[in-house]
């Protein structure tokens, strides 16, 4: 019971913070990375 | 479109992930997993990836060339044969203007193709070119790893169709909203609020610090991030891709440090460059009686080359001779304290060494980690 507490306190957790993260710091219809060294654009730069 | 990093990216995979389901349910007796990974890999390589040809290209250079060296070419020397698979790689890494060579990810997957050839002893009678395509082409892992093994990822495709459930779904998703927790809003957060208020060309102590732990911080969160992304949309396609960072800020030491963070290249590089560079050096008779000087030289090479692959830029190459040279110093103090048949920090509380050990750590590799972002002001 305790361990399914902690679980679900967890996800409310990580749910929210994502939730409020991407709209705060996102526009919701693109989601993109623009800082310049994302690592995913570091292997794309060398290209 | 760039991978992991624009919606639309999620909503076509959203769509492979289902297509793979309904073949499962269509034609899941008359189609393996192993055949269904591999198409999608192709038609997801062919359709969306930038520089498609480029890939297919190298991708029948390299199931070729695997070919032949694992059952051709046997008695040629494994250095050799690894040149061989690595000669479109370091063209790239040098320069060299050929169109048909670049394209993102040509490192991961020359990886992949190295650990076949160089494990054919174990792997030759379970070699099967649906299987090699899929693992050289998985879409998750495609652009920057984790790098897995052939003989691990083969495992889950012999499993078969079991490997999709919901159970998997469900594992999938957790950890791509962890990845999205880490790369989407704290990688952003550091770097909007954090590395972006400071001026990267400043040479003021107080901005070179800044800069040197933001970079630190974000560049865990955005490849963390990353990598638990990648791992999630592997796991939702039935295969579990091998974690790349297990809380790399809570180590002790050097080594350490490279088993914790980017923890497949490690791996990676330990296996397929450390130990063979160790064995021939252990079989040249000069170094024979010098076995501390043997385990640095290679050490020092493995970071060194780790330096030069991520590009032969100067930030690149003094960061991996700097994770090098902290390698070499910490495997000398220890051989040191061995010989003297002491523990390393003797004398000093146990509770008091381990939180030195991690505090002189995390900036040994914040720094190390400055120099690679190319932001330290000296050094360009």
């Amino acid at each position: 019971m305790k361990q399914r507490i902690l679980r679900i306190a967890k996800w409310t957790v990580i749910y929210t913070a994502l939730g409020l993260g991407m709209l705060w710091l996102h526009d919701p219809r693109s989601v993109s990375m623009d800082a310049a060294a994302s690592a995913v654009k570091f292997v794309y730069q060398q290209f | 479109m760039l991978p992991f990093a624009d919606i639309e990216f999620y909503l076509l995979f959203a769509v492979l992930v289902a297509a793979l389901y309904l073949l499962k349910a269509l034609v899941g007796r008359s189609l393996t997993l192993a055949q269904a990974i591999a198409g999608i890999s192709l038609l997801y390589t062919a359709l969306y990836y930038p520089k498609p040809l480029q890939l297919l290209l190298f991708t029948v250079y390299q199931c070729g060339l695997t070919w032949l060296l694992l059952f051709r070419w046997r008695k040629l020397h494994g250095l050799i044969g690894s040149l061989l698979l690595a000669l479109p790689m370091v063209l790239v890494k040098l320069d060299v203007e050929v169109d048909l060579l670049g394209f993102a990810g040509i490192s991961y997957i020359t990886f992949r193709a190295i650990q076949v050839y160089l494990d054919g002893e174990q792997l030759r009678e379970r070699f099967r070119f649906v299987d090699f395509i899929g693992f050289l082409l998985f879409t998750p892992s495609l652009l920057a790893g984790p790098i897995d093994r052939y003989e691990r990822f083969k495992g889950d495709l012999d499993a078969g169709w079991s490997r999709l459930s919901g159970a998997a779904l469900i594992a999938g998703w957790e950890l791509i909203l962890l990845g999205a927790l880490h790369k989407f809003v704290l990688a952003e957060m550091v770097d909007r609020f954090w590395l972006q208020r400071f001026d990267a060309a400043s040479t003021t102590a107080g901005d070179m610090a800044a800069n040197m732990y933001g970079y630190a911080v974000y560049l865990y969160f955005d490849f963390a991030g990353y990598s638990l992304l990648a791992i999630g949309l592997g796991r939702m396609m039935g295969i579990a891709l091998p974690a790349n960072f297990d809380r790399p800020w809570l180590t002790q030491n050097a080594p350490e440090f490279w088993r914790r963070w980017h923890i497949t290249l490690g791996d990676w590089l330990r296996d397929y460059f450390f130990r063979p560079i160790y064995k021939q050096l252990s079989s040249t008779a000069a170094l024979r009686s010098w076995p501390l000087l043997r385990q640095n030289i290679a050490l020092f090479s493995t970071f060194l080359l780790m330096g030069c692959w991520n590009g032969l830029q100067a930030h690149y190459i003094a960061s991996g001779a700097l994770f090098g040279l902290y390698s070499v110093a910490y495997n000398s103090v220890l051989h040191r304290a061995r010989k003297q048949r002491r523990e390393l920090w003797s004398g000093w509380p146990a509770p008091v060494a381990k939180g030195l050990s991690i505090l002189i750590m995390i900036n040994l590799a914040s720094f190390a980690l400055y120099l690679f972002s190319g932001r330290f002001p000296y050094l360009h």
